[in-house]
């Protein structure tokens, strides 16, 4: 999975729920070494963009296309290409942060061994045999990160990634992104001009 | 609409055979002209779940959005299976008062009927759980087909532990399927009417629907 | 895929098994039905009608307590989605399933030996017994397993689940009731028991088809 090319193509994408329409026609596209910041004012739908991208929710209107090294991409395949963190995606509370790790990485087939570097990058080393209900806020985002990015995904994705994050925390994650820059697609919903700045182009909902 | 032409024809038509062709039964009198309109509900109250059934799953199969109204669709199939279904218990119990004794018998019928209602009502309350949820109409319909996958299984397991009073078509005492041709005739009419008239009703009520839908999205916006 | 299944099932029996509260609730449960039956039957000897009759009455409503928390536990503290990124929904189902058939295994162990005790029940042909409630129990892990996952995504409080699951599971509690009795009075069903097992096999393969929908976010 480590030098695959991704293409990821939105076209005039749009979400109602119900009689309720979050947004329309949205519409972009992302290879392999870019990045997207996606912008806008709460309850735009910046959380639920992320999740159509992610593949977990469906979109009202328009389609989304991927593919991976030219070939179509869909359903359990996407699944396991792609990568979120998000506040709403939350990981096992009666777990520690290791088994939380574990679970997902034996879920989608990836040694063990290779995650616990991650635990370094992301500062949570000491952290990962306690159970999730004794992390503060920012040690769980740190281990949703951790989660978002262990097999490697071609795709990721991640929606307010510094939410949490102490001055140490943001500057970890930041250097972990620029290690990933040119092998990885990555789509970054923030407010946060600073995250946003780490990408290269932007979609902004109103 | 050729739907609507039609029911105004054959609803008339046998009501008026109902009460004035058909002749009445030899022993169960002039009661058994209840026959025509008790034997058409729970054809239809069967039917009408037979295609919410189907609609769910064109509902569920489609992934191009082709076809989103049949949400609406398999809910007033429904509704309207459920209206027969009591329609059809009621008129089917006094009818049972006059043959039987009793209102109640648990004859393999009667049970299936309650079964279905019982399914009927299972499918509203959890309509009722997922109001305003925008996973409702997904849900429902998943709930639909497996109840119908269950069904076969009903018609299976029914006879065996309810011993059965009903004799086809009931008419005479002997239990041996005697209508003479009119009642036959009248019968066939009255099942096509009924048959028609739910189409129509339904066709109304999924006209409702999307009047209602419209209304909501021009309402919020 | 099959590196899915495990992953969720050795998932699903941990946290189970640090909370215990699936098997918990459905014991006390299961025990103090069992237990109220057999007072309030106040030593008096029932038919093996009202003794199959009754089990299976217990059975159910304790089932109804335990089977639907595999889902509602994921719902209620928001792991849903992290569950949906990690693993295919096929993986997710079969996991539950394993795991809720396990829980009515371990229902269906504790009730029976305290039932046939407290109840004085005469069994004839204990195998026969064994086998009719293995495949009850099983016929009700398979359909309740995929109507938990509607109840949960639809709030999953109160007893929604008993309401729903109930019509799907009644052809299964009348062939169960009917092999249980005759296992009570000497005789082996073995017509029952195929019945149950074609029950939870049609079940579980309907629900292989539309648990996808009932998964996927709106």
């Amino acid at each position: 999975m480590e030098n695959s090319a991704i293409t990821v193509t939105a076209q005039s994408i749009s979400k109602s729920f119900g009689p309720a329409r979050i947004f329309e026609g949205i519409s972009f596209s992302l290879v392999t070494g870019e990045s997207i910041a996606v912008t806008g004012p709460n309850g735009s739908g910046k959380s639920t963009l992320c999740e159509i991208v992610a593949g977990i929710r469906r979109p009202t209107g328009g389609s989304i296309e991927y593919t991976l090294n030219r070939q179509p991409l869909c359903g359990d395949g996407l699944l396991s290409v792609t990568g979120i963190a998000s506040p709403r995606i939350n990981p096992y509370e009666a777990l520690t942060g290791m088994e939380n790790v574990e679970f997902a990485a034996r879920a989608r087939g990836i040694d063990m061994s290779s995650t616990l570097p991650l635990f370094e990058s992301f500062g949570l080393h000491r952290h990962r045999g306690k159970s999730l209900r004794h992390y503060s806020s920012g040690m769980r985002q740190r281990l949703k990160l951790i989660l978002a990015v262990l097999h490697h995904p071609a795709l990721l994705i991640l929606d307010e990634p510094g939410s949490n994050l102490d001055a140490e925390g943001r500057r970890q994650f930041a250097a972990y992104i620029d290690s990933l820059r040119t092998r990885t697609a990555i789509i970054i919903a923030t407010n946060d001009m600073e995250e946003a700045r780490l990408c290269c182009g932007a979609v902004s909902l109103a | 609409m050729l739907i609507t032409r039609l029911v105004y024809i054959f609803m008339p038509t046998a009501v008026i055979m109902a009460f004035c062709y058909a002749p009445a039964a030899a022993v169960l009198g002039e009661t058994s002209r209840l026959l025509y309109f008790h034997v058409p509900l729970a054809w239809i109250s069967v039917m009408a779940f037979a295609v919410s059934g189907v609609a769910a799953m064109l509902f569920l199969a489609d992934k191009k959005s082709r076809f989103t109204y049949m949400e609406d669709s398999f809910h007033n199939s429904a509704s309207l299976g459920t209206l027969t279904a009591v329609l059809a218990t009621a008129s089917g119990s006094v009818w049972a008062k006059l043959m039987w004794g009793s209102y109640w018998n648990w004859d393999p019928r009667q049970t299936s009927i309650v079964i279905l209602l019982l399914i009927y009502s299972a499918y509203f309350s959890l309509r009722s759980a997922l109001e305003g949820k925008p996973a409702r109409g997904r849900l429902s319909a998943a709930y639909l087909i497996i109840a119908m996958t269950a069904m076969p299984f009903f018609v299976f397991v029914v006879p065996r532990v309810f011993p059965s009073l009903h004799p086809d078509p009931v008419i005479n005492p002997d239990m041996k399927i005697h209508l003479e041709i009119e009642m036959k005739l009248t019968l066939l009419i009255s099942v096509v009417a009924f048959s028609l008239l739910y189409f129509y009703l339904l066709e109304i009520l999924n006209r409702l629907s999307r009047i209602r839908n419209a209304v909501e999205v021009q309402h919020h916006e | 895929m099959l590196n899915a299944i495990l992953s969720n099932i050795v998932k699903d029996f941990r946290i189970e098994f640090r909370r215990r509260f699936a098997v918990n609730i459905a014991l006390s449960f299961a025990a103090i039905t069992t237990l109220a039956v057999s007072l309030t039957a106040g030593g008096v000897r029932l038919g093996s009608q009202t003794q199959a009759m009754l089990f299976w009455i217990i059975l159910f409503f304790s089932a109804m307590n335990g089977l639907a928390h595999v889902f509602t536990r994921e719902e209620e503290e928001g792991t849903a989605l992290f569950l949906r990124v990690t693993s295919p929904a096929a993986a997710v189902y079969t996991a539950k399933l394993a795991f809720n058939i396990a829980v009515i295994f371990i229902i269906a162990a504790v009730i029976s030996p305290l039932y046939v005790f407290f109840l004085n029940v005469d069994l004839v042909a204990p195998s026969a017994f064994a086998a009719a409630v293995c495949a009850g129990s099983l016929a009700i892990a398979s359909s309740a397993t995929v109507l938990a996952a509607i109840v949960a995504r639809a709030g999953g409080r109160g007893s929604l689940f008993t309401i729903i699951s109930f019509p799907v599971v009644l052809p299964p509690l009348w062939v169960a009731v009917g092999a249980t009795r005759a296992s009570i009075s000497g005789s082996a069903s073995t017509e029952g028991v195929i019945f149950l097992l074609a029950f939870s096999g049609a079940l579980v393969a309907v629900s292989y088809m539309l648990f996808g929908h009932i998964w996927i976010e709106e």
